[in-house]
């Protein structure tokens, strides 16, 4: 009870999970999928992005508790991206990787040279950004506005680094091709 | 090899990515944690920087490599593509020379119907030749020659083998935005099917019909052979990888290929047989791809 108590306490705000971490975690599933020619539409980033999000809320708590490295953070996270990917889209195992991957590398490397710069020129104290839910979001999106760009850019160009296949899109077909299937059953008859 | 990565190519560029970025995340945290977070790390402020700048110039070299291989790949694709196109197209000109032999008999049919004094034989003849005419210009009318290829080599076997075959062609297929390697595989299995189907089936009257139209959002292809109807007990194996009814002759793997072809391209295959309308396989391919 007292580790569940403990791990309570180091939950961050509910707005960081909304307004950080949701739009995060779906911008990676739309900009990585989009980088490796998956093309998501916005509910499916959605339904990917949520429950990782939650999960990332969690693990978050769970790393500021237990205080475990940054790397051991990172790669949970990733870890936690790759298994919707295949679970929720049931997209192939090798096309998860990439796509998480591809995704992760843009996230630390706008972290590294575009929103640690601005935490350090306006001399702010990460312990305060940690304590402002409104300061933590902002910051956490600044660091997505990459993946942000990518992906529209990608959206509008087409653009893709690599084209893997998207297998079985099942759960795709499903969202997506609502119209697509009535037009069928009008050939068909 | 088609544009879609090679298994074996993509889980290479995901080794060369997962080492990429598992040095860059170790290079993040080691500065940052020795920057904000934990007091006694061990390592200092400059070999921490230069990992996380060597992690973040492999990151970004792989992502440079891997874009190297798709574009060698998408190369690949597009010279075996071409290499399909010119085999198609020798086979187009051979059928095409086959059709030109067979008109010079043609005419000395009709010359011979002449001078014998019989001129409505002759006329009569003259119509059924307007139907084969017909039938290679509808073909040749399409914009796809490598569809046109195809259909002229499958119409050919199939007439050999003493199956009628009957075409209807309303769309020409302009401005069609898929692989045109893509669309003969998929019409190449189910034309193959078809016309094996009808091979071994014992019935009189074999009809092969081949179905090429459009509406407004999507291409329609369809091909029926009217015998014989494939049980209901196998609907729901037909699409299955090793699924064949050929016995030693096939591997299974031509209509689960139509289906994962036809699905990449966010259409659809489906099939209905009965005995009314006997075995009819439809594809639908979205014309806009973003559909």
């Amino acid at each position: 009870m007292e580790a569940f108590r403990t791990l309570f306490t180091h939950f961050e705000d509910i707005r960081v999970l909304f307004f950080s971490h949701m739009v995060q975690t779906s911008l990676v599933a739309f900009t990585g999928l989009a980088m490796v020619g998956v093309r998501l539409k916005l509910c499916q980033a959605l339904v990917v992005g949520i429950p990782v999000a939650f999960y990332m809320y969690l693990e978050r708590a769970l790393m500021l508790t237990y205080q475990y490295s940054l790397t051991s953070h990172i790669l949970l996270g990733a870890l936690g991206f790759i298994l919707a990917t295949w679970l929720i889209l049931r997209l192939p195992v090798v096309t998860a990787v990439v796509a998480t991957t591809i995704s992760y590398i843009i996230i630390l490397t706008s972290e590294t040279f575009f929103l640690m710069p601005v935490v350090t020129y306006f001399n702010i104290d990460l312990k305060y950004v940690l304590s402002n839910p409104w300061l933590q979001c902002a910051l956490g999106l600044l660091s997505n506005i990459p993946l942000l760009v990518l992906g529209v850019a990608s959206y509008f160009t087409r653009f893709s680094l690599l084209k893997l296949s998207g297998g079985g899109r099942k759960v795709l077909v499903k969202i997506s091709d609502v119209g697509f299937r009535k037009t069928l059953q009008k050939n068909e008859k | 090899m088609n544009s879609v990565f090679d298994r074996k190519i993509a889980w290479l560029s995901a080794f060369v990515l997962i080492q990429s970025f598992l040095i860059l995340a170790t290079g993040f945290n080691c500065y940052y944690n020795y920057k904000y977070y934990i007091i006694n790390f061990p390592i200092t402020k400059s070999l921490s920087a230069i990992i996380l700048i060597f992690g973040t110039l492999l990151a970004v070299g792989s992502l440079w490599f891997i874009r190297q291989i798709q574009d060698l790949a998408d190369k690949q694709a597009e010279a075996e593509a071409q290499a399909v196109l010119m085999e198609e197209s020798r086979e187009m000109i051979n059928v095409l020379r086959a059709k030109q032999h067979d008109y010079t008999n043609h005419l000395q049919v009709i010359s011979g119907s002449l001078q014998m004094g019989k001129p409505h034989r002759a006329m009569e003849y003259i119509k059924e030749i307007i139907g084969d005419l017909a039938l290679v210009s509808n073909i040749t009318g399409l914009e796809s020659p490598e569809l046109a290829a195809l259909l002229l080599k499958k119409i050919s076997l199939a007439e050999a083998n003493g199956i009628v075959v009957k075409l209807s062609i309303e769309s020409r297929l302009t401005n069609f935005p898929f692989s045109a390697y893509e669309l003969t595989r998929i019409l190449g299995n189910l034309l193959d099917n078809a016309i094996h189907a009808l091979q071994e089936d014992f019935s009189p009257e074999k009809i092969l019909l081949i179905r090429i139209s459009e509406d407004l959002r999507y291409y329609l292809f369809s091909i029926t052979n009217s015998t014989p109807i494939i049980p209901k007990s196998l609907h729901k194996v037909i699409f299955e990888e090793g699924f064949t009814t050929k016995r030693n002759k096939g591997n299974g793997l031509g209509l689960a290929i139509v289906k994962a072809l036809v699905e990449k391209n966010k259409g659809q295959i489906n099939f209905i047989s009965n005995e009314q309308e006997g075995t009819i396989f439809t594809a639908v391919l979205p014309k806009n791809l973003g559909d």
